[in-house]
């Protein structure tokens, strides 16, 4: 079984190798098949390389019924509730498997498909939508459109501070005419709305009703209409999901998938090869070499994927010299990109250019990235009739990326007379100081929906409290995120979004460093188990129940 | 009367410890409500306000102290301000993993370090003792998390609640103590043995044996006075050794109270290390009596 799997494997890689290539240039998102090269050999993995366009199924034998999945989580999350909890580890253990959107938006493509809701529709002034019939809460109660607008209510509440929320503002009122129908009333085009029911979980009203959605128990043990239902979750070990045998759609296959809390990747590490943890989410990049080459790991599966985030330094443009925009490019051209990938990363890394995904229509990938080049960046320097210059870096205590970041900038800068100073703060401190823009310079990390808007980021409003910790004000990029959430056309709003990237560039209030590439491994026992930006397969994964977990 | 003595101190200590904590949290930047909001896309000052109001946060600071301690002389330590769920029971669930695991740091630590420490001492002129002597600097600058990784690595179980599954990680956690102890058992029986009641006990014939019993028992003594400080120092220091073994514990939940801000929970588990402290101290005024007779009804 095994040698005709690598023979297959074998075969596929030579099919594919071709294909492969051309997929070195981004793709429209909505574009081509998956592509892939899948590599077996017997000294190692089969290394999976997802494309842009998504990550391949094994495709091997008929799925079987049973069976428990072990998976490793990183970092356990507070509550489960994809209103208030931003961490990705909490939409990736409950959206989509326990809990359940109204709308399904493809992780890759982007192509949005009915799901709780089994009809919608999108006019000017309005979108309907109608419930599925029949569905069920795990605790047996029917789902009803009141849960739909409670959720929604929740999702639009100024004082919840939802994720979501700003992609309601279009939205006047919601109005549920019977038990199966919703209908939000919309002010202006709502280019947004659509994504976000993708990713707004519905909330069962009779168990939130009255409660504050931070402190309800069912945030913490949720019941949702997934084809997975709630358990168990023990604190600081696992959290446990079971197949929802009533499920409305296509039943999950798995029995069980327990979530095995391990913060330390190097642990995790040591007991995915214990046998202890059938998915093994990040490869520590330390063990990137040993992983591709390690005799042990044969017949594993090692997926390549790029999530949809990206690194990035944030200048506060209300500081002196960062104002202007000749020194921001400047900083971006010293500070030595391929480098820092290569050391933080072990290279694994994509280039990105602007706030946008790459690959999707609203990325504009005619933009190189800016080159690094100490001589030309001292000439802009020196036009911004800069000399000297010190700059404080507000780094995150406990990231090693970021130290990392802050450690090679130091040098960099150091090459055109800048003195980096790194201050190490912890999370909280950082959040305030960034808040208040009491900073010259700091990292972060955004994650980015397909469908892309950055007024929360860029435009001049949301500098007073809101994402724009740079404080960046430029009327052009403000016309260009205003107009961008007021246009229903979606290919006269990714030119926008292609304009707005280009000014970015140009101004360059992030420099944009790098998206990272995560290596994602699992037993051989594992089948059809894909990663996403939104999450795993989890509801058409499969074991083997024969196969030993080693 | 001693005894008393100290347990009247207990509520008076507890007060001043958890006052400090509180104000210490409160003089750092960002509270519970910044770290939720984090950087989500919908965080609005006004979100951000009524999250605090939610928590009690925009009360004055002496009102939100005074409530805390009223509620918790009642055993009531509220919720967690991060996911709403009772202090009492997230306490509840990580103290006897902590405590369990420091018990057996502290037995390892002392049971390990008493007699090799007082071999050492006795054999000091000894080439070997000399070797032993300087290889423990050694055990002691080695970093913990590597050498919990290597036990891992061994073969060491993760997870196990069970005493012999903490073993390991308990072994982990006292070998700097252990180091440490040793170190000091060493030193104190040297200096026992300089002491002019030695020096008559040999020339009045007293064999080895007799000797080192006499001036072990007095060498004894510093080193008891340090089990009152390791046992609280265990049950806070085990984050590491937590975090590799899979234990989940009191200390890995009060470094994440700290990052999040999680007042309440901080508060309750300051008490409960400052009770473990208190404990501690009780414990060596206990064995100093049985060490030392002379010190018995006496206050140390």
């Amino acid at each position: 079984m095994a040698m005709l799997a690598r023979a297959l494997g074998a075969l596929l890689f030579v099919a594919f190798t071709p294909a492969c290539k051309r997929v070195a240039k981004p793709v429209a998102a909505d574009g081509g098949a998956v592509v892939v090269a899948n590599v077996t050999r017997p000294d190692g993995p089969t290394i999976v390389q997802c494309a842009p366009t998504g990550c391949p199924g094994d495709g091997a034998a008929p799925p079987r019924d049973g069976g428990e999945l072990v998976v490793h989580v990183e970092a356990e999350p507070a509550i489960l509730c994809d209103l208030v909890e931003h961490d990705a580890w909490s939409r990736w253990i409950a959206e989509n498997e326990i809990m359940e959107t109204l709308l399904y938006q493809d992780p890759w493509s982007g192509k949005i498909t009915p799901r709780l809701a089994a009809t919608f529709e999108l006019t000017a002034d309005a979108l309907t939508l109608h419930l599925r019939a029949g569905v069920k809460w795990h605790d047996g109660k029917p789902l009803t459109a009141a849960d739909v607008a409670y959720t929604i209510g929740r999702a639009r509440d100024p004082a919840v501070g939802a994720d979501q929320r700003s992609d309601f503002e279009p939205v006047s009122t919601v109005e549920t005419p019977d038990a199966a129908t919703i209908v939000l009333k919309l002010t202006r085009p709502a280019p947004f709305l659509k994504q976000a029911l993708a990713h707004l979980s519905i909330l069962p009203e009779h168990l939130y009703q009255g409660k504050d959605v931070r402190r309800a128990d069912a945030s913490r043990a949720p019941v949702g209409t997934g084809p997975f239902k709630f358990v168990s979750w023990h604190r600081g070990e696992e959290l446990i999901m079971e197949r929802n045998a009533d499920y409305w759609g296509e039943k999950a296959h798995l029995a069980r998938v327990r979530f095995k809390f391990v913060r330390d990747r190097e642990v995790a590490w040591e007991l995915y090869h214990r046998g202890d943890l059938d998915l093994l989410w990040q490869v520590p990049s330390s063990h990137f070499e040993d992983a591709r080459n390690d005799p042990k790991l044969s017949g594993h599966r090692l997926l390549a994927w790029t999530p949809r985030a990206y690194f990035f330094v944030v200048w506060n443009t209300e500081r002196g010299r960062l104002a202007d925009r000749r020194v921001r490019r400047a900083l971006t051209m010293l500070l030595d990109r391929p480098r820092f990938n290569q050391v933080a990363f072990s290279g694994h890394a994509r280039d990105i250019t602007g706030p946008y995904v790459p690959g999707t229509p609203s990325y504009d990938a005619t933009l190189p990235p800016l080159p690094v080049d100490a001589a030309a960046a001292k000439k802009l320097l020196d036009e911004a009739g800069v000399k000297t210059m010190k700059l404080t870096f507000l780094a995150s205590a406990g990231s090693r990326t970021v130290e990392q970041l802050a450690t090679l900038m130091k040098e960099d800068f150091a090459k055109a007379g800048i003195t980096v100073e790194i201050a190490t703060v912890d999370f909280a401190v950082q959040l305030d100081r960034l808040r208040h823009h009491a900073f010259d310079a700091s990292a972060l990390q955004w994650t980015m929906l397909l469908e892309q808007d950055n007024f929360t980021l860029f435009h001049s409003s949301q500098a007073a409290g809101g994402q724009n910790y740079g404080s960046w004000k430029s009327p052009e990029a403000d016309a260009l995120l205003d107009q961008i959430r007021a246009t229903g056309d979606d290919d006269a709003r990714h030119a926008l979004d292609r304009k707005l990237h280009r000014l970015v560039y140009d101004e360059q209030p992030y420099s944009f460093i790098s998206m990272r590439e995560v290596e994602t491994l699992m037993q051989r026992r594992v089948h059809a188990l894909v990663p996403s930006q939104d999450g795993f397969s989890f509801a058409r994964a499969w074991v083997d129940p024969d196969a030993a977990a080693k | 009367m001693r005894l008393a003595r100290r347990l009247m101190l207990v509520p008076a200590t507890l007060v001043g410890i958890t006052l400090v904590t509180f104000a210490l949290l409160h003089a750092l930047p960002g509270d519970a409500a910044t770290v939720q909001a984090g950087t989500s896309r919908g965080a609005s000052p006004e979100s951000i306000a009524a999250m605090r109001h939610d928590y009690g946060l925009d009360r004055p600071l002496l009102r939100q102290y005074g409530a805390w301690l009223a509620r918790s002389a009642r055993f009531d330590f509220g919720v967690s301000l991060v996911d709403g769920e009772p202090v009492r029971a997230k306490v509840a669930r990580a103290l006897p993993v902590s405590l369990s695991l420091a018990l057996l740091a502290t037995l390892l630590a002392f049971g390990v370090a008493i007699p090799l420490g007082a071999a050492l001492g006795y054999y000091d002129r000894r080439r070997w003792a000399r070797a032993s002597s300087a290889a423990l600097y050694g055990g002691y600058a080695l970093p913990a998390a590597a050498v919990a990784l290597l036990v891992l690595h061994a073969g060491a179980p993760w997870g196990a609640r069970t005493l012999v599954g903490m073993l390991p990680a308990a072994a982990c956690l006292a070998l700097a103590e252990t180091v440490k102890l040793a170190r000091y058992q060493r030193g104190a029986l040297l200096g026992e043995l300089a002491a002019d009641y030695v020096v008559t006990a040999r020339a009045k014939g007293h064999g080895a044996r007799g000797v080192v019993a006499h001036a072990l028992r007095n060498a004894l003594l510093p080193t008891v006075t340090l089990l009152g400080a390791e046992l609280p120092a265990l049950l806070s220091a085990g984050v590491i050794v937590e975090q590799v073994f899979g234990l989940h514990g009191i200390g890995m939940m009060a470094f994440d109270a700290v990052l999040t801000r999680d007042v309440p929970l901080l508060l309750a588990i300051t008490t409960v290390a400052a009770v473990a402290t208190l404990a501690g101290v009780l414990l060596a005024d206990l064995a100093y009596g049985l060490v030392d007779p002379r010190l018995r009804g006496r206050s140390a």
